[in-house]
């Protein structure tokens, strides 16, 4: 496995360290030594490289390497959530719809094409401002809003992967092994998780990659708007607050850029290179 | 016959996408735990919420609300913001805030196009060589970059550390055309690195195509200087894909520019639609959504039939 590795792309090597070195952030967060994220120290807005503080301190004193190994968690938890739960209902509705076809087929296209009419970063403001409002007008918990981003987010996966599915469905089963199967006898689910699923997993998995990378942005947009996830919890929420001090201390926003740029562009990298393979695949047919 | 049917069909599902998508919104504004008046106006008395529950229809039931709303919106009232000092008319907001989004998603067009073309032509005819390798991952990184980032260390390097650029605000081209200039120039840049970067994939993939074509190896051997094949003989079959996506970009991109006017604070839709968010104004929030949601699908089924009338094969493959 370690052979096939080396021998994939330079960018491939490259996007996989930095996806698996991120997952490791999130998942051994309390494990890494340093100032904690969310307590301040005495250095206020001490710059990058000085001694305990790799990344330097927020203008209240807060460690940002410290911050941007917490806001890995919260990110990629955000992300990976939205998109496997957004993806599997929509994959799900998507494969089901195109099978079946008939009035569920069409509903499922309009409500689609609905969802879809909307861009993607209106659609989760608009849903988290109605779900995240609360009965006095009092901000909701940071709890709920994470609760209700990631619901929002998921609605937002739903169309897009869902409509990936629909389409690969619909040019799959006109093919003559689906035929053959039908007049054999075997039963619908049976073809669809058998011959169905596997052939067009590959073009949902593609988006599914650039899905982690639209949520990402996503993320850090609703922030920066002032209704995402507030104190310096996630990456966007670093930036949200760092941008008011870019002038005097730069390193508060550009590590959490550089952090949402780097993840961003290693999934895309994954979602481009499967769907190259899928292409190569589709043309030797 | 032909395209008056796809017209007529393009414009039907315009009103049922928008009015059904409105329509959802409307449901999710009555779910608001509380009374979506009540938290529009803080501290209003009870004679002000009663008489915004009459006003915008919240009296009534979902479709009664709904529908009033939406045949508000056709004949041109397109609802308040509401404040306990008084109700101020959304369309005031959108007469300044439209045309300023306009501005802002054309200049990006501009921009990306002018830089594109000769981009994708370049590395389309010179496909598989160091500059082409080279150029390919490079937009490959930029079009990763989220614009908000860009916009960050746009403004961090051109606008604090050496003030060429004003950092933020905005000047009307009527009142100050100088001024305008130098206040879009950062938004327009941080907008357009992400676009330049898939229009010039998009048009390079297409001119590769279009050169292994007869006629260009005709057109060549005639002996026409490569740049004029590339320019007259390449280019114009090759932009179908690239005009289709920019003219799809046009709805796309007023939704993308609401971070962008947050940060530059540029007064346009998308800054009043974080606006109307912020300070709860769910009536006003639902028409600046609606209004998006309908520029995104004019422009998809404009597109439609345009292409359709263009470009006749366009109709069979879409059966």
């Amino acid at each position: 496995m370690f052979k096939r590795f080396l021998k994939k792309p330079f960018g491939y090597k490259l996007s996989a360290i930095w996806i698996v070195f991120i997952l490791l952030l999130a998942i051994f967060r309390d494990l890494i030594p340093g100032p904690a994220w969310d307590e301040s120290t005495e250095d206020l807005a001490v710059g990058p490289f000085s001694p305990g503080h790799f990344f330097g301190t927020t203008q209240d004193g807060f460690d940002v390497l410290a911050g941007v190994i917490n806001g890995a968690r919260l990110s990629v938890m955000v992300a990976v959530t939205s998109v496997l739960i957004g993806g599997g209902i929509g994959t799900f509705v998507g494969i089901t719809a195109a099978y079946f076809k008939g009035t569920y087929d069409r509903v499922v296209n309009v409500v689609f094409n609905m969802l879809l009419a909307i861009p993607n970063l209106v659609l989760s403001l608009a849903l988290i401002s109605v779900l995240a409002a609360t009965k006095d007008g009092t901000p909701a918990s940071d709890g709920r809003k994470v609760g209700v981003m990631i619901l929002s987010l998921i609605i937002v996966i739903i169309p897009i992967l869902g409509r990936i599915a629909r389409s690969a469905t619909l040019q799959w089963s006109t093919r003559e092994f689906i035929l053959a199967s039908k007049s054999v006898g075997t039963k619908d689910l049976t073809i669809i998780r058998k011959h169905i699923v596997p052939n067009v997993a590959p073009a949902i998995l593609a988006i599914g990659f650039f899905a982690v990378g639209v949520v990402i942005i996503v993320e850090g947009s609703l922030s920066i708007l002032g209704i995402g996830i507030a104190g310096g919890a996630s990456w966007g929420s670093m930036l949200a607050i760092g941008r008011s001090y870019l002038e005097f201390s730069p390193w508060e926003t550009y590590f959490p850029v550089a952090m949402i740029a780097f993840t961003v562009l290693s999934t895309n990298y994954f979602g481009d290179y499967v769907r190259a393979m899928l292409d190569k695949r589709e043309s030797k047919i | 016959m032909d395209t008056l049917r796809v017209i007529i069909q393009r414009i039907v599902t315009i009103f049922v996408v928008v009015g059904v998508a409105t329509f959802f919104l409307a449901c999710l504004i009555r779910l608001l735990p509380g009374d979506p008046a009540s938290i529009m106006v803080s501290n209003a008395l009870p004679d002000q919420v009663a008489n915004i529950r009459r006003i915008s229809g919240l009296d009534k039931n979902v479709f009664g609300y709904w529908w009033q709303w939406f045949s508000n919106m056709m004949t041109g009232d397109f609802g308040y913001y509401y404040q306990a000092a008084g109700n101020n008319p959304v369309s005031e907001i959108l007469k300044r805030s439209i045309p300023t989004s306009i501005l802002m998603v054309v200049y990006v067009q501009i921009v990306a196009l002018l830089v594109s073309v000769p981009l994708g032509l370049v590395s389309a005819y010179k496909e598989g060589s160091r500059f082409d390798r080279g150029l390919q991952s490079v937009l490959f990184v930029l079009s990763s970059i989220p614009s908000f980032a860009l916009a960050l260390v746009f403004s961090l390097f051109l606008a604090l550390k050496w003030p060429i650029l004003p950092p933020l605000g905005y000047a009307k081209p009527t009142e100050d055309l100088f001024m305008h200039i130098k206040y879009m120039i950062l938004p327009v840049a941080s907008l357009s690195v992400g676009i330049i970067a898939s229009y010039t994939r998009l048009l390079r993939a297409d001119v590769i195509a279009t050169l292994k074509e007869d006629y260009v190896m005709m057109a060549m051997s005639k002996g026409i200087s490569n740049s004029r094949v590339l320019w007259k003989h390449v280019l114009r079959p090759s932009s179908t894909t690239l005009l289709t996506s920019a003219a799809l970009n046009m709805g796309a991109l007023i939704g993308g520019t609401i971070v962008i006017e947050t940060l530059f604070q540029i007064p346009g839709l998308g800054y009043e639609i974080a606006f109307a968010i912020v300070t709860r104004q769910v009536i006003a929030l639902q028409t600046l959504i609606a209004l998006v949601a309908f520029a995104y699908v004019f422009f998809n089924s404009t597109v439609d039939i345009v292409a359709n009338v263009i470009d006749p094969r366009t109709r069979e493959r879409r059966v």
